[in-house]
């Protein structure tokens, strides 16, 4: 009994092995990353229509960020912007008068 | 290009955002320990380490990780602005070097207080080393995660193109 389940088992994972090989054939374009077709995330079988979902998303994420920084650096709320003079002179300066030379 | 030539091409892209990846990780260790030791002197060395580990590996590594990605765009079918995934990750690290060399400057600045005996070192406490190195970690990441799973998605430029290839 267990043989027999093995072989049906090992029987389908074979099916499954050989109808992806199939897919990855009939791949237009393979992966130019790596000049095999069997990575199966290459250019292949791609929608031609329409931005997807994550690239959507992915914009809004990216613009709301921008936006952000950019509020930041113009209303001084962030950690500044690149210059050398914009990342000192915050709430850890030393309080006038006192000699914090060389210590912190 | 030929197969061993886009090999090499391939292998000098990974080894450059790979490694930038590294030199970020490494660079934001080192941030963490100047902002939260208590011992002058590490945090000294933390930020005068930083200047040459900046010059002369992150900058490096960026460039050659843009220029090589560049080439592998147009080396390849995949173009620089045919697939969303590539023209997002040509995005990133196109930002990521900008604020990079422009915060070349502050990363000098940060070891020239460093470097002088006299200096106020509660100058040095600032997150901002912090917070640009994680901000382009998490950029790297996300460059990291396009590249491996290569999301589906033509740009209408994309599209255009594969139309008029097909006719």
């Amino acid at each position: 009994l267990i043989v027999n389940i093995v072989s049906r088992k090992l029987g389908a994972f074979m099916k499954m092995r050989a109808s992806e090989k199939d897919t990855h054939m009939v791949d237009s374009h393979p992966d130019p990353d790596t000049g095999d077709d069997d990575t199966g995330v290459g250019p292949d079988r791609e929608s031609t229509t329409g931005t997807p979902r994550w690239v959507k998303v992915s914009a809004i994420v990216a613009l709301v960020v921008v936006l952000l920084v950019v509020g930041m650096l113009v209303f001084g709320g962030g950690p500044g912007g690149h210059g050398p003079g914009r990342h000192t002179g915050g709430g850890d300066t030393p309080a006038a008068g006192g000699d914090t030379r060389g210590r912190l | 290009m030929t197969p061993r030539v886009r090999k090499f091409a391939l292998t000098t892209h990974v080894v450059s955002s790979v490694g930038w990846l590294g030199a970020i990780v490494a660079f934001l260790a080192l941030a963490l320990a100047g902002l939260s030791s208590q011992d002058a002197q590490m945090v000294r060395a933390v930020y005068l380490a930083a200047e040459p580990i900046t010059s002369f590996v992150i900058v490096p590594l960026a460039l050659a990780s843009l220029l090589t990605g560049i080439v592998q765009a147009f080396g390849t079918t995949w173009g620089l602005f045919r697939h969303y995934w590539v023209v997002f990750k040509f995005l990133i690290a196109v930002v990521a070097t900008i604020v990079l060399l422009m915060y070349t400057q502050t990363v000098s600045f940060f070891a020239d207080v460093a470097a002088e005996p006299t200096a106020d070192l509660r100058e040095l406490r600032s997150p901002t080393f912090v917070l640009h190195s994680g901000a382009a970690l998490l950029l790297l990441l996300a460059a990291t995660v396009l590249a491996v799973y290569k999301p589906r998605g033509m740009t209408p430029y994309g599209r255009r193109a594969l139309r008029s290839r097909d006719h």
